[in-house]
């Protein structure tokens, strides 16, 4: 029986393999580092106050804009101050976005993919109204959306909702006479898909006696909207990645999957848990987002949410798998199969099903409503931090389930590598070559969960140093981004062909039509007294003879 | 706000609340600053001819209102903004902002402490307001275009498709230095230099009273991706923190060795460490008391009444007010309000 191409490469061939990946590598890194911008821009919009059309407060064919033919007349801050309750319920805040720069009309690309809306509000301090922590704002926000080729007034309603939030203000002393509030930010909507060219966003702040509306909140003078879009650029440079990804991983997927039907076997656990690993990064290499280009496709978000959540859940399941068929102690003649790990892929299975329920709660219903957030709502934000919670008790218990295996294992490789002296020295050689390549697999995964956090973590420290003010060369966020996933499509490359079945040993009119194998590669032999033709990897047969002793 | 803020530059006399005809500052007169800093510090009397039409503007200056059809807006509500915050800070002080010190004399004749906050205050405003205007979409000079990868061969639109559009406050800073004269170290004379170092001291203090806002939307909107952008605060954290500023100012001895060459090597020097040079205001000349024009002038309390009166002591008021209070709506949703009016007293003290 054939072992896995692992076992068969000469250290040369197999360095010359680690290298060129490590390449590919460095060269996603570089491509996220020189080539594209950060992932994500922002633009900060001041509303502009304007005088509301009376009887506009339930139509919402009313479209108040700063720009362009039949533009509304801004209210200067004065006229508001002088008046007795701040001309409540008889302003409109507009915000026209993207806003020009230098003289030009700028329009959204459907290359920036998606938009995020957050609020800031600036109230101004009064000795009588004092807001507390807890006050909540009711804002009636309209979106509309307009195209190139429309007229200027013509906008059409993209979304309305009265929503509630949470204000989360704190008075600060700014000298001894005078204090001020500083707000945190609320997240106000969120778009799955920019698929028109501009958006105009209308809000009002209802105040209601009866309904208790706004009217603890005190004067609230200034509301800037922060609009946060994905660069072109980055979509452009990320979206090349995957087209090139896409084919390789394809195509090494067929070239495995063929090469494991011409055994005589069926395929293993292992094969099939790699087959499951590439479909999973399959479907997150799917360049999907091309479609957006042609048509509005506002489940984006949530989509790539999944697409994530499912290629990490086969990623980890597969690690547990992994550990699980190296344990060295299997007993013979039972075949593995998934449900043999139930116990282990539970606390997986758990995780992604409460971030995937916490998704469906946040983006799934944002699809109807771009300006809900569970966050918001009190039994929402309880629902939110179960979910959340339960997912991460799951990814404890992952990793130190985890842990504890490969620990196991590696006391298994070590209690048998004792053993060892005591055979001929050409199997000897051969055992210790596995056992070095076994490590070496588990060493780069290893590196390559450390990368990723470490870049996470980059990523973040990056963002918090303000260094936009200098030239950086190398944009930081982005090259970790594409530099990580880089690094899980060459991790997972790498495991299809080194894990795929050696042809070493095949009848010689299949090995005629292959490439031929020079002869300076060390032939492995199996153990005589193995006769599991199921087990992929001759470490497992060692074991398992080393169990039989 | 109470209408006296706005009264700014004028002599108060013993009625508060009541006008005040605020006095130009005397024309024809060598002065030490430079006349934009002056101009929109002044009261607007009336429009100027020409694109800046609020401020007695330069040449130069005219070009760039011409060019920014923006600007001339912003210059106004930064001169305003200067005048009001200016008034509100120093309400309390022996020098209450005037732009007089004594009889026809002013604080733009020497570098006093006052004229170094001016200075800071004004480039402070005017970078304010410039940066409110770019996030408004007021102001059409705001670029687009910044660094990156070829950035200055692209176009606007393709810039910003690409994603190299710039924070607001990298534009109001470019502006204010352009607009204020403050990129060409002219005549490398000490005075000159000073000025220049305190409108940079104004234009850090934007940039360092602008907090730090965050937003997350990586995978399920969790942190493996986050934006974070600044923001500008109430311009009385900004005013507030020149006033400090002011009490911690420096003073220089005059002297010549200050030629340009030095303050350039000083500058490029500190550029390396990154630690910026404007923090401290410098002037030259020790302020006058202002105790001549403290007469008649309310202070908060009797501690602070003793500092202000100059020791001539002060009297104490007991003033009525009635004002609007409790106001709401007639019927709900409707625009119709009413208030009722509530009566208050206060003790205030005034300066004899």
């Amino acid at each position: 029986m054939p072992g896995t191409i692992l076992e068969n490469l000469s250290t040369r061939k197999l360095s010359i393999l680690v290298t060129c990946l490590l390449i590919c590598q460095a060269l996603c890194f570089l491509i996220g580092g020189l080539i594209a911008p950060l992932p994500a821009n922002h633009q900060n919009i001041l509303g502009m106050v304007c005088k509301d059309i009376p009887g506009s407060q339930n139509d919402t064919s009313v479209w108040l804009y700063t720009r362009g033919k039949g533009k509304c007349n801004a209210v200067s801050q004065e006229e508001i101050e002088q008046h007795d309750v701040k001309m409540a319920n008889q302003i409109v805040f507009v915000f026209q976005m993207p806003i020009p720069r230098e003289g030009h009309v700028l329009d959204y690309s459907r290359w920036q993919q998606n938009l995020i809306g957050v609020l800031q509000v600036d109230i101004a301090y009064d000795n009588d109204v004092l807001v507390d922590s807890h006050a909540v704002v009711t804002i009636d926000a309209r979106l509309a959306y307009r195209n190139k080729e429309d007229s200027d007034y013509d906008w059409k309603l993209y979304a309305t909702s009265l929503e509630r939030r949470y204000l989360d203000c704190q008075s600060i002393h700014v000298s001894n006479t005078e204090r001020l509030y500083s707000c945190e930010t609320i997240p106000l909507f969120e778009l799955g898909s920019l698929h028109h060219d501009f958006y105009l966003l209308n809000i009002r702040l209802p105040v209601d006696t009866d309904m208790k509306m706004n009217l603890d909140v005190g004067h609230i003078h200034d509301l800037q909207l922060t609009a946060i879009y994905q660069n072109g650029g980055f979509t452009k440079v990320w979206l090349s990645l995957k087209t090139i990804f896409f084919p390789i991983v394809v195509a090494i997927m067929i070239w495995f999957w063929h090469r494991v039907h011409l055994l005589q076997r069926s395929p293993a656990l292992i094969e099939y848990m790699l087959i499951y690993l590439g479909l999973a990064l399959t479907f997150l290499n799917m360049p999907l987002e091309y479609l957006t280009l042609a048509f509005d496709m506002p489940f984006m978000l949530l989509l790539s949410d999944i697409r994530q959540g499912v290629f990490y859940a086969t990623l980890l399941s597969f690690w547990l798998v992994f550990a699980g068929e190296h344990m060295l102690i299997q007993e013979t003649g039972k075949r593995s199969a998934v449900k043999n790990y139930w116990k282990h892929l539970s606390a997986v299975v758990v995780g992604c099903i409460s971030l995937f329920a916490f998704d469906v709660c946040e983006r799934g219903v944002q699809l109807r409503n771009p300006f809900y957030s569970i966050w918001t709502s009190r039994v929402g934000t309880n629902l939110a931090l179960t979910f959340i919670v339960l997912a991460g008790i799951s990814a404890g218990v992952y990793f130190l389930f985890l842990c504890y295996m490969i620990w196991k294992v590696f006391r298994n490789i070590s209690l048998k590598q004792s053993s060892l002296p005591s055979m001929s020295a050409a199997r000897r050689i051969h055992y210790e070559g596995i056992i070095y390549r076994f490590k070496f697999l588990m060493l780069a995964t290893l590196i390559c969960a450390a990368l990723t956090v470490i870049g996470f973590i980059m990523g973040q420290i990056a963002e918090g140093h303000w260094k936009w003010d200098e030239n950086i060369e190398v944009q930081l966020t982005s090259a970790f981004l594409t530099g990580v996933y880089g690094m899980w499509n060459i991790y997972i490359f790498a495991l299809i062909i080194l894990y795929a079945p050696s042809h070493k040993q095949w009848p010689t009119e299949l090995n005629s039509s292959n490439e031929r194998i020079a002869s300076e590669e060390i032939e492995f032999n199996n153990l005589p007294s193995d006769s599991n033709p199921s087990e992929i990897s001759s470490l497992t047969s060692f074991s398992r003879k080393a169990a039989f002793d | 706000m109470l209408p006296w803020f706005i009264l700014v530059n004028c002599i108060y006399s013993s009625v508060i609340f009541s006008s005040i005809v605020c006095g130009d500052v005397v024309n024809g007169e060598r002065y030490l600053a430079k006349s934009a800093v002056m101009s929109m510090f002044n009261p607007v009397s009336s429009l100027y001819p020409g694109p800046c039409a609020y401020v007695a503007a330069s040449r130069k200056q005219n070009h760039q209102c011409r060019k920014d059809a923006g600007l001339p807006r912003a210059v106004k509500d930064a001169s305003q903004l200067a005048r009001t915050h200016c008034a509100e800070q120093f309400r309390y002080d022996r020098w209450n902002c005037s732009v007089e010190t004594r009889g026809k004399r002013n604080i733009y004749k020497k570098l006093y402490r006052e004229t170094a906050f001016v200075h800071a205050l004004v480039a402070a405003a005017l970078t304010h307001s410039i940066t409110r205007a770019c996030s408004e979409g007021k102001m059409t000079k705001c670029t687009c275009v910044g660094g990156g990868v070829g950035g200055a061969a692209k176009s606007t639109s393709m810039a910003w498709r690409w994603g190299e559009c710039n924070d607001n406050l990298k534009h109001g800073k470019r502006v204010t230095r352009r607009f204020l004269e403050l990129g060409q170290q002219n005549s490398g004379d000490q005075v000159a230099e000073m000025l220049r170092h305190n409108s940079e001291v104004g234009i850090q203090a934007v940039a360092t009273t602008m907090a730090n806002k965050c937003k997350c939307h990586g995978i399920s909107g969790s942190c493996s991706m986050k934006t974070c952008w600044r923001k500008l605060s109430s311009f009385n954290v900004t005013a507030e923190l020149l006033r400090k500023k002011y009490y911690q100012a420096i003073r220089k001895s005059p002297s010549n060795s200050t030629s340009r060459k030095r303050t350039g090597k000083v500058r490029k020097h500190k550029k390396k460490k990154k630690a910026s040079p404007y923090t401290t205001l410098l002037y030259l000349e020790t302020s006058p008391t202002f105790c001549s024009v403290t007469k008649g002038r309310r202070c908060l309390n009797p501690d602070n009444c003793s500092i202000l009166c100059c020791g001539r002591g002060h009297t104490t008021f007991v003033e009525r007010f009635v004002e609007k209070c409790r106001c709401r709506f007639k019927e709900p949703g409707s625009f119709k309000v009413i208030c009722d009016s509530c009566k208050r007293t206060e003790d205030r003290f005034y300066c004899k």
